[in-house]
């Protein structure tokens, strides 16, 4: 028996209000893969990554997490998340690196029951998978941004989730730091079998980076291996991001 | 002082008060200072009073309620309005922050109409409004011991849940913690606290205790068990240093408390300050 799909999405639609964010979509990730969604401001990325994780309901089409459907799946421990949001936290929260990344621990130890003993070392492992180990007790708003996002990638890789899920992870990274940023993903994804899924809306960094890229764009314009993906001709690429080349690019600037 | 303690029942009421609730006002107010919530404790306090209002007004009436301890009466209002607060949140979804100023002014609306319905209790009021060392009875006592081990055991099992909530409450969703629940749970026990801190500190001054030593505390805290220890060795001494004080200056107590937490809050602002300049 072949092993069911990590994700399988199977034709979802989205509406907010009157307004078609995404339409008809399908794609699976298997284990093992890289995968980079990625389209321009508004093209539904973030909102396909929440309807994956329960953060929206769903209105219709279907979304298998192991082959189970989304409502009914509870292995929520599988799966590790680094949120778009973590690089504007509260600077002035007064934890440490060790409090941080060990609250990634939170649904695995379970409602009412205290982290076990060994804690500390899970952290540490983590924290040295993303070369942060001698910063376990420094205050999280002390570091610096690339800083703080491997620490927040320590903290869902350290419940060990065979899948983790990013979205924009570099966003106010600058830019020499993203590419050891991405060396660090592939290094998971190598080493560990994890399976990644990034969201970006920068497709030029991400494609050379990755194992399949999927195009988002309301609807699904390409999905497939990255140097498939690298072979598309300039025009069908300009065609799915319409006018938001420039303005991405200034972006970054 | 401590010939008095032994000697006088009202002193012994008002410093065990004292001590417990300067553990779990200050515990919970880190949670609520991190989550940005500081003001609900405004909104709340005022509605417990009105509870306590209603309470008094029924028992001048109706006799079986004057046997009725008040505290009930704001424990009971105090978490309807917090159910409320949160309920007003998700109708005014853009402005959530009109749920405070909202059930603020209901609450002291309602307070003043059963203050005025009863124009007998002017005395307790006092009391009331701003804390009082002589007020405290035994059965007060009882229930907040009874309260402050329910929220203690609450939020020590909650724990890292409500951490991971206020840190970063998109992730906690994403992995699953049941949020909303545990939200609700903790806005209960908020109420419940302030509630039962009211007879001490007073409605008025009540959310200084939630908030000042927890101001103070991050301040200097470098990690959030710290933020959470100091905070509660701050509210400590300002609610005994308050309550000391005030017995002596004949003073309610609740403005000398809030003056010892503020002065607590100035010394660790200058420290940090100068430690900042030094380095």
């Amino acid at each position: 028996m072949t092993e069911a799909p990590i994700i399988e999405i199977k034709n979802v639609t989205y509406h907010y209000d009157h307004f078609t964010v995404l339409e008809n979509i399908n794609l699976q990730v298997e284990r093992g893969d890289f995968l980079a969604i990625v389209g321009p401001n508004g093209s539904g990325k973030s909102t396909l990554l929440k309807l994956i994780l329960g953060l929206l309901k769903k209105q219709q089409g279907d979304i298998y997490l192991y082959g189970k459907p989304l409502e009914s799946f509870d292995q929520w421990e599988k799966i590790g998340f680094v949120s778009q949001k973590a690089n504007s936290f509260n600077s002035g929260f007064p934890a440490t690196v060790y409090e941080v990344v060990r609250s990634g621990l939170t649904k695995k130890t379970g409602l009412f029951h205290f982290f076990p003993k060994n804690t500390r070392e899970h952290v540490m492992e983590a924290l040295k998978a993303v070369e942060m180990e001698s910063f376990i007790d420094r205050n999280i708003g002390e570091l610096s941004g690339g800083q703080q996002q491997r620490v927040f990638i320590a903290r869902a890789i350290v419940s060990n989730p065979e899948l983790l899920i990013l979205d924009e992870p570099t966003v106010g990274v600058d830019a020499k730091r993203v590419a050891q940023f991405y060396q660090l993903l592939q290094r998971l994804n190598h080493t560990r079998n994890m399976t990644l899924i990034i969201v970006s809306h920068d497709v030029g960094i991400i494609s050379d980076k990755v194992s399949h890229v999927a195009c988002l764009n309301k609807t699904l314009y390409f999905h497939g291996r990255s140097h498939e993906f690298a072979a598309l001709d300039k025009e069908a690429l300009s065609f799915f991001y319409g006018h938001d080349v420039d303005v991405l690019k200034h972006e970054h600037i | 002082m401590i010939d008095n303690l032994f000697q006088y029942e009202f002193l012994q009421n008002a410093f065990l008060t004292g001590i417990i609730i300067g553990v779990i006002a200050p515990f919970l107010g880190v949670f609520i200072v991190v989550r940005k919530m500081a003001l609900i404790t405004d909104a709340l306090s005022h509605v417990s009073l009105s509870g306590i209002a209603a309470s008094l007004l029924l028992g001048k009436y109706f006799a079986p309620f004057a046997l009725l301890n008040p505290l009930y009466g704001g424990m009971a209002f105090s978490v309807i309005g917090a159910l409320l607060i949160e309920k007003l949140r998700t109708v005014y979804k853009h402005y959530e922050e009109l749920a405070i100023p909202i059930m603020m002014s209901f609450g002291i609306g309602l307070g003043v109409i059963f203050i005025s319905l009863a124009d007998g209790f002017n005395t307790d009021l006092f009391g009331y409004l701003f804390g009082s060392v002589s007020a405290v009875s035994r059965a007060d006592l009882y229930v907040i011991i009874l309260i402050a081990v329910l929220v203690f055991i609450t939020i020590f099992l909650l724990y890292k849940e409500l951490f991971l909530l206020s840190f970063d409450e998109e992730y906690a969703k994403a992995i699953g913690i049941p949020g909303n629940g545990i939200h609700l749970l903790f806005v209960i026990t908020v109420a419940l606290v302030i509630a039962v801190s009211m007879r001490i500190v007073g409605v008025l001054l009540v959310s200084s205790l939630m908030t000042l030593p927890v101001a103070a505390s991050i301040r200097v805290a470098k990690s959030f068990k710290q933020a959470i220890i100091l905070s509660v060795i701050f509210g400590e001494i300002s609610v005994i240093g308050g309550l000391v004080s005030g017995f002596y200056l004949e003073i309610a107590p609740g403005g000398t408390i809030v003056i010892i937490a503020a002065t607590l809050l100035l010394g660790t602002v200058l420290y940090k300050k100068f430690r900042y300049q030094k380095s």
